[in-house]
């Protein structure tokens, strides 16, 4: 449905140079996803056994997510958690409805975030110059989803599997701030922009 | 390679590789691997600069970040950067650099008539010698500044100069990379702890570097490559030369300026990064400082450091000299002597203060032991010594002067260890009278200092102490032990040292003896200081400077303290010292404030209809950190009219306003009423699903604090908003309430501002504009009332309409998601054309609610108003609790008099209001006279055809029709005024329900 509707989303990336062999980092920006915050009861059995059927397990650990197909629930708050591209499976309208247990809050986001991935082999040294956040491995493991700031924007930051980088999840007003800024301090990299 | 003073072989430099620089426009030539100091040194420049105060002539004194002499300002005139160390620049292929301080030239400098003059400008002089007529010492101070000083800011703007942030963690920080450095760092890399190893120099070694040096029976630059390969090898260490580790900070933090090597290849990498690391563990290996000797005019050009000179040497190839004394009151010295008369420099003699021999002999050099040398002769070069006996009590003098040629003086008066870091972590110092310096007292929780920098000067002992400290780092950090093989190398102890704080002067060989080369501060300065009371080591350095010149004293704190004890006759820890503090070498600005200039200072927010506004022509102001429309100058017209333009539109026909950046917040849950009860001042218990009501907030003092509507969409579900400026600090509030004060509620907030994209629609053809965009809400009076609210599909797109108004017309809020704000903006422009829609921006919203009255957060409700000053004292609840609710009873708040908000219309109808005046009832300028209050919004209103106002005065709304003046010195002019009502336009808010 949405695709029906006139959207007109934050920034509109220009395609810049960048072969993919010189270049350290490459920013994409992605298609809009829906974003749904869920405040749940996960200690309400019924509820989470809803959740599993549904296909969703909801990670109980601090900044962590959890994938399920093209889905992906982040631990944001305790107790709450961001549900990004539940599609088909899980809507606003089936958790409202089919759930036993009724959530303590629903709050559709899917405006509010611009989601931009930064990839490459330098993809680490951009986001440190501007996120105080420990991001070594070790410490911010693939899947992890803190949020923090980087270049002064509050963000979520989502640790992509098999060292593909970030996605950033960034309140829309900050976006195209944001996005400048990461071209900018790219530049040393050789940064590749892809168009959406 | 025109260079005189390079020798043919030896050094670290890149020997085939010439780089052109010039110097005070002179174009020299050096090596890839020098430093500016080393060649300037290899052409035989010696004089590079003129002093503080005396603007004596200065060369080059040492080989590091301790440089008191050598700062010039690097690059083109317009654009340099001043006050760098000479010694800490790398020399690249086209380096402009200029002398400081000088004028006209520095050869000729007409101000070093100050130097002569000097018995009348003693330390404090201006104190004492300006003091009378007082109103006078604006004008002294601009001379003095003047005459004084170091280097000038530049003017203009290096546009291609680009600073950066950094970001980085680590288990274990070693700060020097030379021999107990590198040991601590591979001892901790090898058990797999993350390390970072900074050094502020390009290479890697440390003093090993400075000295030919014998580890494990080979030259010493095979441990530091080996060590190093290993190092660079390892994923787990970072390495950061050109690294000055300038301050230590709570919790850890250590910051390092990271410079660029100029002429990098990658033109878009920044000159400079701060690097702003969090650390588990930090050791200090940051080596030692050598200090000088304290005789007359050990400041002339050709006076260096021996350990410099050493440096300089084996580092750069460079004879500093032709013909050298050695002075000195310690073995290091002898070191150094051997070093350069192996080089070819002739050496004239060994003056050791001390009788006792050196552990260290020199074949076929003079040596006078017991001696010293008492003054230096030569103007802007050194030509000879004076050298004489010292008494056993080192501060007289027995037999003859004699006098030895030579253009080199190569003092050394022992080592201070660089103790800066363990400072800044709290760290308290103690006198080791043994090596005759200040060294760690105690040990930190979480910072270790090793070799050199404790004191410990002999180089086994430093590896040792390095491996030991790396392994108990890495065992804090729970990483396991490990084993390595430190290098078998020299045990040998030196002799110790003599203390020789400062030399005595000699009969016809008077001159002045420098204590702190940079800030000029003489022996005399600090026993003067001493006479007249400033017995404290921190008034000391107040009253004469010491150690507060751009260097920090590096060469000049031990030896300062320790002349003030002996006047004092105090010991040495009696008088302590003054404290360490960051930064340990100056950091640019440029540094801290990385990308954040200009445009890119702080975050910009942008609305969803950004673009349509720019599209339109509007003129942006920041609200926050927000960019809304201004105002729309159609044609190019000014603010005043394009505003007076909008708001009649508004208020005759229909005008739209992006009103996107108001804070809006979700609120969900069984006990969401409750919530908004225990908010705000009013009762939210009765507002039914689908209406809308406005609501008052108060700080915990009863200060109004933010002000909105909220409405109701669902029994458990309400939208609050909150004013622009306050979004994030109401959110704030909220949570940290339901966080710590009320957790049992059952409610949950969110942010949604960045969600929704907002567009008020105001003015009599409102509701005629919205009934022609395609959808299905029905916009009637009888279905949408005022303080309504309606959800259905609205330009194809969902939609949430509230009908409120801040202008004071019929008027809805359309409320979309916000990728469709655009489209729905353009079906509004498109549905009001026929009314000539107009967009307004702050200005014009401005003239509307001051016209109706309305006060806001910030101008009227500043944070001294309560609600009844704002004539809402009704809304305050009687019946339930609320934050601020329990203050309102004190008596400053309920007391007669107070400010109240009213309107202000000037008697003479054409008449300007300023705004900011104060309200006074005396027709008067000229103080005192009494403030009864004072003016907090002004407008013109196109509605009544002139300026009104909005203000806080005293009893007001018992005063509305008295005449009063608004007064305003600062633009020189009084207004007589009459204080009405502060609501202009439709008292009775017809206009809102038709």
């Amino acid at each position: 449905m949405p695709e029906a509707l006139p959207r007109e989303p934050a920034i509109r990336p220009v395609q810049k140079v960048g072969t993919a062999s010189t270049a350290g980092v490459v920013l994409t920006l992605r298609p809009a996803a829906t974003i749904l915050r869920l405040c749940a009861p996960l200690d309400h059995a019924p509820f989470v056994a809803a959740l599993a059927a549904a296909g969703l397990s909801l990670p109980e650990d601090p900044c962590i997510s959890e994938q399920w197909g093209d889905a992906t629930a982040f631990w944001v708050a305790p107790g709450e958690w961001w549900l990004v591209d539940i599609g088909a499976t899980l809507t606003e309208t089936t958790i409202r409805a089919d759930l036993p247990a009724r959530p303590r809050a629903i709050v559709d986001l899917s405006h509010s975030r611009t989601i931009m991935r930064i990839g490459g082999s330098q993809a680490v040294d951009l986001v440190a110059k501007g996120c105080p956040l420990d991001l070594d491995p070790t410490a911010f493991p693939t899947g992890g989803c803190p949020q923090s700031v980087l270049a002064g924007v509050n963000l979520l930051l989502h640790r992509l599997p098999a060292n593909a980088g970030f996605d950033l999840y960034v309140p829309r007003s900050y976006a195209r701030h944001l996005w400048e800024w990461l071209q900018l301090a790219g530049a040393e990299y050789r940064i590749s922009v892809a168009a959406g | 390679m025109s260079q005189p003073f390079r020798i043919a072989a030896g050094g670290r430099i890149e020997r085939d590789r010439t780089l052109s620089f010039t110097f005070d426009g002179r174009a020299l030539t050096g090596c890839a691997g020098d430093t500016l100091a080393s060649a300037l040194l290899a052409n035989g420049v010696h004089l590079v600069g003129r002093s503080f105060k005396y603007h004596r002539p200065r060369g080059i004194y040492s080989a590091g970040p301790e440089e008191p002499n050598a700062m010039v300002a690097l690059g083109p005139t317009d654009t340099h950067t001043p006050n760098l160390r000479a010694t800490e620049i790398e020399l690249f292929d086209g380096l402009q650099a200029h002398s400081q301080n000088r004028w006209p030239s520095l050869a000729r400098d007409v101000r070093a008539v100050v130097d002569r003059a000097a018995p009348l400008v003693p330390a404090g002089f201006y104190y004492k010698t300006f003091m009378w007529p007082a109103d006078r010492w604006m004008t002294y101070e601009k001379h003095i500044r003047h005459a004084a000083g170091l280097g000038l800011a530049s003017t203009g703007v290096d546009a291609a100069a680009t600073y950066d942030r950094r970001f980085a963690h680590c288990d274990v920080l070693v700060v020097g990379g030379g021999a107990a450095g590198l040991t601590a760092a591979l001892t901790a890399a090898r058990a797999g702890a993350r390390v970072i190893v900074a050094d502020e120099r390009p290479t890697w070694g440390g003093s090993l570097t400075a000295a030919p040096t014998t580890l494990d029976g080979a030259d010493s630059r095979l441990w530091i490559a080996s060590t190093l390969a290993e190092l660079t090898e390892r994923d787990n260490v970072t390495l950061l030369p050109r690294a000055s580790v300038f301050g230590r900070y709570d919790q850890d933090l250590y910051g390092i300026a990271v410079r660029r090597p100029d002429g990098s290849p990658n033109d878009a990498a920044p000159r400079e990064t701060l690097w702003l690391v969090r650390t588990q563990r930090a050791v200090v290996a940051a080596g030692a400082i050598e200090r000088p000797l304290v005789f007359a005019n050990n400041d002339r050009p050709g006076v260096m450091l021996a350990g410099a000179a050493q440096a300089y040497l084996n580092r750069y190839a460079v004879m500093p000299g032709r013909r050298a004394v050695i002075a000195t009151n310690n073995d290091s010295a002898y070191a150094a002597a051997r070093d350069l008369q192996a080089a070819g420099v002739d050496i004239a003699a060994i003056v050791d203060a001390r009788v006792e021999p050196a552990r260290i002999t020199i074949d076929g050099v003079r040596h006078i032991p017991g001696s010293a040398v008492v003054a230096a002769r030569g103007h802007s070069r050194v030509t000879g010594a004076a050298v004489a006996h010292l008494g056993s009590d080192g501060k007289s003098l027995d037999g003859a002067v004699e006098i030895i040629d030579c253009d080199l003086i190569c003092a050394s008066g022992g080592w201070s260890p660089t103790v800066h870091l363990y400072s800044h972590a709290g760290g308290k110092l103690r006198y080791d009278s043994d090596i005759a310096a200040l060294v760690p007292r105690d040990e930190l929780a979480t910072l270790s200092v090793v070799g050199a920098a404790a004191g410990q000067f002999v180089l086994d002992r430093c590896f040792a102490a390095g491996a030991a400290a790396g392994r108990q780092a890495v065992a804090a950090c729970g990483y396991g032990a490990t084993v390595i093989d430190v290098p078998v190398c020299d045990g040998q102890a030196a002799t110790p040292p003599r203390p020789l704080w400062h030399l005595p002067l000699a009969r016809g060989h008077k001159g002045k003896r420098f204590v702190d080369l940079q800030a000029d501060v003489t022996v005399d300065d600090v026993e003067l200081a001493a006479r007249e009371g400033y017995r404290s080591v921190e008034h000391l350095k107040r009253y004469t400077t010491l150690g507060m010149g751009t260097d920090q004293g590096k060469t000049s704190n031990i030896n300062g303290l320790a002349i003030l004890a002996e006047t004092l006759n105090d010991p040495i820890d009696a008088v302590g010292t003054t404290t360490f503090r960051p930064p340990y070498t100056p950091v640019t600005l440029g540094t801290f404030a990385g990308r954040e200039t200009g445009k890119h200072f702080a975050p910009i927010r942008r609305t969803p209809l950004h673009d349509r506004h720019e599209q339109a022509g509007a003129v942006f102001a920041p609200a926050g950190l927000w960019l809304r429309p201004h105002y729309y100058p159609r044609g190019g017209v000014d603010v005043q009219t394009a505003s007076r333009r909008e708001a009649t539109a508004v208020r005759r026909s229909v005008g739209l306003v992006d009103v996107s950046t108001l804070g809006r917040i979700d609120i969900q849950g069984t006990d969401a009423a409750e919530l908004l009860n225990r908010l705000y001042v009013n009762g939210w218990s009765t507002l039914a699903i689908g209406r809308v009501r406005y609501g008052l907030m108060l700080r915990e003092d009863g200060m109004v604090s933010d002000d909105g509507t909220t409405a109701r969409l669902a029994a458990d579900h309400y939208i609050m908003t909150t004013t622009t400026a306050n979004a994030g600090a109401v959110m704030t509030h909220i949570e940290h309430y339901l966080q710590l004060v009320w957790p049992d509620l059952d409610v949950r907030v969110a942010s949604i501002t960045d969600q929704w994209a907002v567009i008020a629609v105001a003015g009599p053809n409102s509701r005629a504009t919205l009934q022609r965009v395609a959808g299905d809400i029905d916009f009637t009076n009888e279905s949408l009332p005022f303080m309504g609210l309606a959800q259905g599909t609205f330009a194809g797109v969902p939609a949430t309409v509230f009908r409120i108004s801040f202008s004071g017309e019929l008027a809805y809020e359309v409320a979309v998601p916000a990728d469709y704000g655009p489209a729905v903006w353009d079906a509004l422009m498109a549905a009001g054309e026929s009314f000539d829609i107009t967009p307004y921006g702050t200005e014009a919203l401005g003239i509307l609610r001051v016209e109706k009255g309305h006060f806001v957060i910030g101008a009227e409700a500043d944070g001294r108003a309560t609600a009844d000053d704002l004539g809402l004292g009704r809304m305050q609840s009687t019946k339930k609790d609320f934050v601020g609710r329990r203050s309102l009873g004190r008596p400053a708040l309920t007391a007669p008099n107070r400010k109240q908000l009213v309107g202000l219309r000037p008697v003479d109808a054409a008449a300007a209001i300023p705004a900011g005046a104060q309200i006074v009832e005396k027709p008067s300028l000229i103080g005192p006279v009494e403030m009864i209050g004072h003016v907090t919004s002004t407008a013109f209103s196109p509605e009544r055809e002139g300026f009104i106002a909005l203000a806080m005065i005293a009893n007001g709304r018992a005063r509305v029709g008295d005449q009063v003046f608004a007064s305003s010195p600062l633009t020189d002019t009084l207004v007589q005024m009459t204080i009405t009502n502060h609501v202009f336009i439709d008292p009775n808010g017809e206009r809102l329900r038709a």
